[in-house]
C-alpha cells in the first residue's frame, strides 16, 4: 500500500449509496458526504456537561422527527417494521421497585433511535479487532486535548468526550447518552486512539485484593438502610417485615 | 439497584454482536439482524477513590451472552431469585458455579412473602452447599446492603485462603 491520506473510516457513509438511490431528486445527499449518523443536532449548549440527565418531558423537540425526513431511514436491509416500537424491557429481576415510587421513573428507553446503532460505528463492533472489548467498568475521561478539540468534534463523539470531564465508567456513559453500551465502547476506542479520550482499563488482579475488598466491605456497611440504621450483625438478613 | 443506588438507576442496552449471534434464536425472525437488551447499573462511591459499580442482566439463560461482560472483573455476584419463575434462575447459578466466581443466591420477597422453604429452593436449583442462599427485599435499602455484604462476605474469604499469590487468575480451585 502507498503511504497516502489514510482512509477516514468514520466518514465513510454507511449505505449512502442506498440513501442517494431512495431519493434521487436530491443529489446533494450523496455529493456532501456527511457524517453518515448525521442526525440534525438538536439545540443543545456545546458546553454542557451532562447532556441528557434532564427527564424526558423536557427534551429538545423531537429530533427523532427531524431526521427521517431527511431520507436517512435505516437501510434497505432492515426494512422490519418491528424497528420503531421502543425496544421492550426484557422481564428483569425484580429490581423495579413498584407503585410507591412517586409517579412513574422516566421510561430511558422510551426513544427508538432513528439512526441505527452500527452507523454511529461505521459498521463495527467492539472486540471485533485483535484487543477484547473494554470491559465495562474501565474508566473513561476526556484529556486536555479532548476538551480543546471539542468545537471540532460532532454528535456522539463530541457528547462522549464533553461528557467525560469527569471520570466515570464506559457503562455509566453509555446509560448517560443514551447509547449502545457497544457503540460507546467503539466511539471510545477511537477517541483514545486520537488522544482524545484517556481509557483506564481496570486491573483484575483488585479482585483478589484483600484490602481492596475490605474497603468495599466498610464503605458498604456505612450505608443506612431506609430508615436510617446501620447493619447490626449477620443475623439479620431474614426478612425483617 | 434503584434502592442503593447513588444515581438514578440507568439503563443501557447491550447490542448484540457477532459473538452473541448464535445465541439468540434468529430463526423466527430471519430480517432481525440485531437485538438491544437492557442492562441496569448502578454505583454506590465507597471512599473518593473507590467506586463499586452494581450491574444487573436478565437472568435468563438466553441473555448469558451478556453475562461474561458482567462478570469480568467482578468482585462477585448475586443471583436473585423469583420464586415464581425458579426454573429461570438455574442457568444463572449453574454460570456462577462454574466460572468458580464468589456469590450468593438472594429469594426476593415479593410483598414481603416467600413462597417457597429455602431447603426446597436449595434443592431445586442445586446450590451447593457453601453457597449462602438468603432471602432479601429488593426495594429495601438496607436489605440490598446486607445481601451484597454476603457476596463480598464470600469473596473476602475466599481472597483469604488463597493468600500467597494476590494474582490467582481463573485458577479453579474448589474445596
Amino acid at each position: 500500500m502507498v503511504a497516502g491520506e489514510p482512509v477516514p473510516r468514520e466518514t465513510a457513509p454507511h449505505g449512502a449509496g442506498d440513501s442517494a438511490r431512495d431519493a434521487p431528486g436530491r443529489p446533494e445527499a450523496a455529493d456532501q458526504s456527511p457524517e453518515p449518523t448525521g442526525p440534525a443536532e438538536p439545540a443543545e449548549p456545546v458546553e454542557q456537561p451532562e447532556p441528557v440527565e434532564q427527564p424526558e418531558s423536557i427534551e429538545p423537540p423531537e429530533p427523532v422527527g427531524q431526521r427521517e425526513p431527511v431520507g436517512r431511514p435505516a437501510p434497505d436491509k432492515h426494512p422490519a417494521p418491528e424497528e420503531h416500537p421502543a425496544p421492550e424491557k426484557p422481564s428483569e429481576p425484580v429490581e423495579q421497585p413498584p407503585p410507591a415510587r412517586q409517579s412513574a421513573p422516566p421510561e430511558p428507553m422510551g426513544r427508538a433511535p432513528a439512526v441505527r446503532p452500527f452507523l454511529l460505528t461505521a459498521g463495527r463492533v467492539s472486540g471485533s479487532g485483535a484487543a477484547p472489548p473494554l470491559p465495562v467498568e474501565t474508566q473513561v475521561v476526556a484529556t486536555p486535548d479532548g476538551l480543546s478539540a471539542l468545537r471540532s468534534l460532532t454528535f456522539e463523539r463530541r457528547d462522549i468526550v464533553a461528557a467525560c470531564r469527569r471520570p466515570q465508567s464506559v457503562a455509566e456513559l453509555a446509560a448517560r447518552l443514551r447509547l449502545h453500551l457497544n457503540v460507546v465502547r467503539v466511539l471510545a476506542e477511537d477517541l483514545c486512539t486520537a488522544g482524545q479520550l484517556a481509557v483506564h482499563v481496570p486491573d483484575t488482579g483488585t479482585v483478589h485484593d484483600i484490602s481492596v475488598l475490605r474497603r468495599v466491605i466498610d464503605g458498604l456497611r456505612a450505608v443506612p438502610d431506609s430508615r436510617g440504621s446501620l447493619p447490626d450483625s449477620r443475623g439479620s438478613l431474614r426478612d425483617s417485615g | 439497584m434503584g434502592s442503593i443506588s447513588e444515581i438514578r438507576p440507568l439503563t443501557t442496552e447491550a447490542v448484540i454482536t457477532e459473538v452473541a449471534a448464535g445465541v439468540d434464536d434468529l430463526t423466527h425472525t430471519p430480517a432481525k439482524t440485531t437485538t438491544t437488551v437492557a442492562m441496569d447499573f448502578g454505583v454506590i462511591t465507597i471512599d473518593p477513590t473507590l467506586k463499586l459499580y452494581l450491574f444487573g442482566t436478565p437472568g435468563q439463560e438466553r441473555f448469558g451472552f451478556m453475562w461474561d461482560d458482567v462478570v469480568e472483573g467482578a468482585l462477585g455476584g448475586l443471583v436473585i431469585v423469583d420464586t415464581r419463575r425458579l426454573d429461570d434462575c438455574y442457568a444463572a447459578v449453574d454460570y456462577f458455579e462454574h466460572k468458580d466466581i464468589p456469590f450468593a443466591v438472594a429469594v426476593n420477597a415479593f410483598d414481603g412473602e416467600v413462597q417457597h422453604d429455602l431447603d426446597e429452593v436449595r434443592w431445586a436449583l442445586d446450590i451447593s452447599d457453601p453457597v449462602p442462599l438468603i432471602v432479601f427485599d429488593a426495594r429495601e435499602t438496607g436489605s440490598v446492603r446486607d445481601a451484597l455484604l454476603v457476596v463480598l462476605d464470600v469473596a473476602l474469604s475466599r481472597a483469604e485462603s488463597a493468600q500467597p499469590g494476590p494474582i490467582a487468575g481463573g485458577g479453579v480451585q474448589r474445596p
